[in-house]
């Protein structure tokens, strides 16, 4: 063990008090409730605590050495603080939740044995400094947040998390091959090492392709376009306070993984930044589509997630174009994460705080609930006013950086003779998602807080002012302050926080910004009108066409337009695992696999006669010796009569 | 004469075997217990023993002009005893449970018992004839386990698996007569003893009888082509006999392997030549036939079965590496293999015990019933499936390393590639036991009344295996560091 074990703690610390929380439970569950709510509150004031200390004085990494055979690597620099501490302030607000939302479903003792351990393994994740850390923790992820999907026992949610579990395990495999290649050509995983080593390389293809599997890997855990087939299912099974995690942090522990791959493996390879731009389109596309297309209101934000994690990776991929000077587009990559995480973890609970009360969150359910409950309009309205990048909340800081650094990769392109038109065209669509976020959002906004509903609508206001907990509303107004608070001084906090954590993605740029980027000038506003105009477009002459239904009482009903068979879970993966990979390889193997000669044996008689045989001459003698017994006993008592 | 301690595991269970034939009061169940768990503590003391003792001891006798009887706790004996011995042992103690409805049990454990002692012969011994003879008489001791149920499925199994060890032991005996010829030593020696000199001109031969000598043990380990005789064997024999058989018996057919290769011809002479290639091919083979057709079978025993056959193709694999860092990763995935795989059939059994159910689609909701059994089987499946941080991924990273670093081309691309393969079938076969074992979904209404707790004579072997494996995996530099001296000690 080298370095600060304190490191270790913050990792193990969860682990060790979800076995207490348990033997708790057992006893007590609402001691356990109160006890899990300390563990994380202790674990976020720790975070806040440690990260300071260290700097102080000590060294800021922990080393253990054979832990599995290879390093346990544990650093604390400027990405990794961020999200320690994003990770632990996320858990802490759904588990203030937890206790509310769970309130009457049974085994939350195992809820809470596997959650808590999510978050350690979590936060090593965030922490690691060596990729075989990486891949550790993202396995001890994907079975630990698995239980959580599962909880409600219900054949979705099972259905839900064996799908997810399923990709976690074949990203797993890949990464291991990745790694396996790494390792075999630089004898080393420590992420450091790799860089240099890769850049003194003269021939990467090598590198190129273990690099493929990692990115794959990881892409998988993230939700990335080919594999992000589980993403809807897992997070509509879950929970509320799972799919909240999901969403808003174990994705990015994916997202994690790829930017380390790009920033070490693929650092300043335009191509693959192109690949990655390309990829992160259709993923954003794709999951904004889906979401204006959606009527229940977690998959909405299912998809909504996977199309930020588009934006995100198009901000990977132009800072990969960009090669060295890329400031701004690693800021909008690593701020929209952060942001994204942030704007997710405030929708979510909104999502729970209907859920709880109303056990759906289909859209005609749900329809006018917001109405008269001021504190979850406000948290809703913030909410999709970040995510939809409106000016004074924070996502729309980090969307303008993103969109700056397209705009800087269509200059470059100009410059150098690359592929102008692709960029010009990524931006469009970059805009036109921008739009369709908002389109979505504003479903979403008017189906719950302005529409009536026909039937429940007096039910519905009878809950005013007891429809959420203490926890919860703490918990809720915590999310909610954050956001215009970083939207309103970019300069302030989130800049300063781009500056900190840039150096993940490039280790070279300065310390402060290169060129002082004006948020609120009208070159920026721009792209926010453009947004918001396409998404009200979007919204009134397609959402309303075509999604919605007039009845005859005068209220909206919700259409499910999307065409069932198109859903490459049911349509590719299910039976391309279920049934066509196994079929053909189980052709090969029963050609393999003819038992000859045992067929032969089994057509000879080996009937164990002599046994059966055996057994009657037995029996035959206890008859016969129980019959004179029975005679000798006559014959006695006759003696005595 | 310190090396006479050699002779206690093996002597003094077969003599305890043998006297239970004898000895009448032994038929009933709580003095039988005690005795037969007397002696596995013994023997396993001895065994520690041995094992921890600095010096390594020997034992040679000069039986006849050209028999050497000679035993020999080098580092790789050591660590097959230390395994076979735990493992033997554990599988002992759920032998208690679960045998307790069969008939003639006294004679079971008796053959258990001598069973135990020719197992830890092969591991000690010290030499080629020495261990010829401990293997030939462990696989005949075997059967009495095998056909102990006396059905005609028993019997039609043992058969089969009778003609199996036949043709075996023919490969074996004109193998290893040839191979004998070019030796210096009779003995095992460090990186082996081939007199080149002798062998010029000869190499073609040679290098056919050492290929039909390794196959003639990989029939015991169940390698592709012969491979049908441990299903059978599953379905017919009682489960602990199984598991003694499929757990540690297969491994003994591994370890005749890996003394060939280290101690007798050396891993150079064979590194790039056909008898390695194929040798790769066979074990690809069989990871992916066991894989695949583990995924396919709903019988719970097949299901087990067939993953052995594809988690011993793992092994050999890794000894097929002829390199120190691939024979590390096989020696720790033998290992992580047996003490995981007897958990699987510590569980299963017991459930079997209670209810009877065969096939996986019963296993729905039992969880909910023995959930620390079944949680042992979920920690154990992650073992066989490679997860971090358990052994079972140590052992799949050393063994791929190896074999990536010292095979080329195409068969290296392929190996990995089946490799994976195999790992997320294994995944496919194991992880939806436990998923619905642990969440039936909704139609499950509490069924599985017969379902008791185990009894701590079950539980105690499977819990502590799980520990035992779980903590090799956090921390296995020390195990690795002594597997790696004393394989590259061989490699010289």
């Amino acid at each position: 063990m080298i370095g600060d074990y304190r490191l270790l703690i913050l990792v193990l610390w969860p682990f060790v008090g979800a076995c207490i929380g348990y033997l708790i439970g057992r006893k007590d569950s609402t001691y356990r409730d109160y006890f899990a709510d300390f563990v994380v509150i202790a674990e976020f004031i720790y975070v806040l605590w440690l990260f300071p200390a260290l700097r102080e004085g000590g060294r800021e990494d922990f080393l253990l050495e054979g832990f599995c055979g290879l390093n346990l690597h544990l650093r604390l620099d400027g990405f990794r603080e961020i999200y320690g501490s994003v990770a632990a302030y996320i858990w802490m607000m759904t588990t203030l939740v937890s206790r509310e939302y769970f309130a009457h479903y049974e085994n939350r003792n195992r809820y809470y044995l596997f959650v808590l351990p999510t978050l350690g393994a979590t936060m090593g994740l965030f922490l690691s400094a060596d990729l075989f850390t990486v891949y550790l923790f993202c396995q001890i992820i994907s079975f630990t947040s698995f239980v959580g999907i599962a909880h409600d026992e219900r054949d979705y949610a099972v259905k839900a998390a064996s799908t997810y579990l399923a990709a976690e395990i074949i990203g797993g495999a890949l990464i291991f091959s990745g790694l396996n290649r790494l390792y075999l050509m630089f004898g080393t995983l420590e992420i450091d090492v790799l860089r240099d080593a890769v850049l003194a390389l003269e021939d990467r293809s090598a590198v190129y392709a273990a690099g493929a599997f990692l990115f794959f890997g990881f892409g998988a855990k993230a939700g990335m376009f080919p594999l992000h087939f589980w993403m809807n299912r897992a997070h509509a099974g879950s929970p509320a306070p799972i799919s909240t995690l999901l969403s808003a942090i174990i994705t990015k522990t994916g997202v994690f993984g790829v930017i380390l791959v790009c920033a070490n493996i693929f650092f300043g390879d335009q191509a693959w930044g192109i690949f990655l731009l390309i990829l992160g389109t259709f993923t954003m596309l794709l999951g904004a589509m889906r979401a204006v297309f959606g009527v229940h209101m977690k998959r909405i934000l299912a998809f909504s997630s996977l199309s930020q994690i588009g934006f995100i990776l198009m901000g990977l991929g132009s800072a990969l174009y960009l090669g060295t000077e890329n400031q701004i587009a690693v800021h909008g990559a690593v701020l929209h994460m952060l942001n994204h995480s942030l704007l997710k973890l405030l929708l979510y609970l909104c999502a729970a705080v209907i859920y709880m009360r109303l056990h759906t969150l289909h859209l005609d359910d749900i329809r006018g609930y917001g109405r008269g409950k001021p504190l979850l309009h406000a948290a809703f309205v913030i909410g999709a006013l970040g995510i939809g990048c409106i000016p004074l909340f924070n996502g729309y800081v980090s969307k303008t950086l993103l969109h700056e650094g397209i705009v800087e990769c269509v200059h470059l392109a100009a410059e150098t003779g690359g592929p102008q038109l692709l960029f010009t065209v990524v931006e469009v669509l970059f805009l036109l998602g921008g739009g369709m976020t908002i389109a979505y959002m504003l479903k979403m906004y008017i189906c719950v807080f302005v529409q009536k509903n026909p039937a429940a609508q007096e039910k519905f206001d009878g809950y005013n002012h007891h429809y959420m907990g203490a926890a919860t509303t703490v918990a809720l107004l915590g999310a909610t302050a954050v956001i215009p608070v970083f939207g309103i001084f970019p300069h302030v906090f989130l800049e300063k926080l781009a500056l900190l954590g840039q150096a993940i993605l490039n280790p070279l740029l300065p310390p402060e910004m290169a060129h002082p980027v004006h948020y609120f000038a009208w070159m920026n506003l721009r792209g926010a009108v453009i947004s918001v105009c396409v998404g009200c477009i979007l919204y009134f002459f397609v959402v309303k066409k075509l999604l919605m239904r007039r009845l005859e009482d005068g209220s909206w009903e919700y259409l499910d337009r999307w065409p069932v068979k198109l859903d490459l879970e049911y349509l590719i993966y299910r039976p391309l695992i279920e049934r066509w990979v196994p079929d053909m390889c189980g052709a090969l193997c029963s050609v393999l696999n003819t038992p000859v000669l045992y067929k032969v044996i089994q057509k000879m008689d080996l009937t164990p006669e002599w046994r059966e045989k055996k057994k009657e001459n037995d029996r035959k003698r206890a008859e016969e010796r129980e019959r004179r017994l029975a005679r000798k006993r006559m014959k006695d008592s006759n003696k005595y009569r | 004469m310190s090396g006479i301690v050699l002779l206690v595991p093996i002597v003094l269970p077969l003599a305890a075997g043998l006297a239970m034939f004898g000895i009448k009061k032994l038929e009933e169940r709580r003095l039988r217990d005690r005795y037969v768990t007397a002696v596995l503590l013994v023997c396993a003391a001895a065994a520690a023993y041995i094992v921890l003792g600095p010096q390594e001891l020997e034992l040679h006798w000069q039986m006849s002009e050209d028999f050497l009887f000679c035993l020999k706790a080098d580092g790789l004996a050591k660590i097959f005893l230390a395994l076979v011995s735990l493992a033997w042992m554990c599988n002992g103690f759920f032998a208690f449970e679960y045998m307790s409805r069969e008939e003639r049990q006294e004679e079971f454990f008796g053959f258990y018992l001598v069973c135990y002692g020719f197992v830890c012969g092969v591991a000690l011994s010290g030499g080629f004839p020495t261990m010829q003879v401990f293997y030939i008489i462990t696989s005949i001791a075997c059967v009495p386990l095998l056909m102990h149920r006396r059905t005609s499925g028993a019997i039609q199994a043992s058969v089969y698996y009778m003609v199996y060890f036949a043709v075996g032991q023919l490969f074996i005996h004109f193998g290893g007569k040839y191979i004998m010829r070019y030796m210096d030593s009779e003995e095992f020696v460090e990186g082996g003893s081939l007199n080149l000199g002798l062998l010029e001109g000869h190499e073609g031969m040679f290098m056919a009888m050492v290929f039909l000598l390794l196959l003639g043990f990989g029939i015991k380990a169940c390698v592709f082509p012969f491979h049908n005789w441990h299903k059978v064997m599953t379905q017919a024999a009682p489960m602990p006999a199984v598991s003694a058989i499929s757990g540690i018996l297969t491994k003994i057919g591994v370890i005749a392997m890996i003394r060939v290769t280290c101690n007798m011809t050396g891993m150079r002479i064979l590194r790039g030549t056909w008898v390695q290639t194929v040798w790769i091919i066979l074990a690809l083979l069989s990871i992916f036939i066991g894989a695949v057709l583990a995924f396919r079978t709903s019988g719970l025993s097949e299901r087990l079965a067939y993953s052995t056959v594809g988690q011993v193709g793992c092994i050999v694999f890794g000894v097929a590496s002829m390199c120190p860092d691939g024979m590390t990763g096989a020696i720790v995935l033998m290992i992580a293999h047996t003490m995981a795989f007897l958990v699987l059939f510590f569980t299963t059994g017991a459930i079997y015990f209670h209810t009877g159910y065969t096939q996986v689609d019963q296993l729905r909701g039992i969880g909910k019933k023995i959930p620390h059994m079944m949680f042992c089987f979920a920690l154990a499946s992650c073992v066989l499936m490679g997860i971090p941080p358990t052994l079972g991924f140590v052992g799949d990273w050393y063994a791929t390393q190896g074999a990536l670093a010292t095979i080329s081309g195409s068969v290296a691309a392929a190996g990995s590639a089946v490799f994976l393969i195999g790992e997320l079938f294994a995944a496919g076969y194991l992880l939806p036991i436990v998923l619905h074992g642990f969440f039936p979904g909704e139609e499950y209404s509490l069924k599985h009344e017969k379902v008791k707790v185990p009894s701590l004579y079950t539980r105690i072997p499977a819990y502590l295996l799980t520990v035992v494996v779980y903590a090799l995996g956090f921390f296995p530099v020390p195990l690795i560091t002594f597997i790696h001296d004393a394989v590259s000690a061989m490699t010289l």
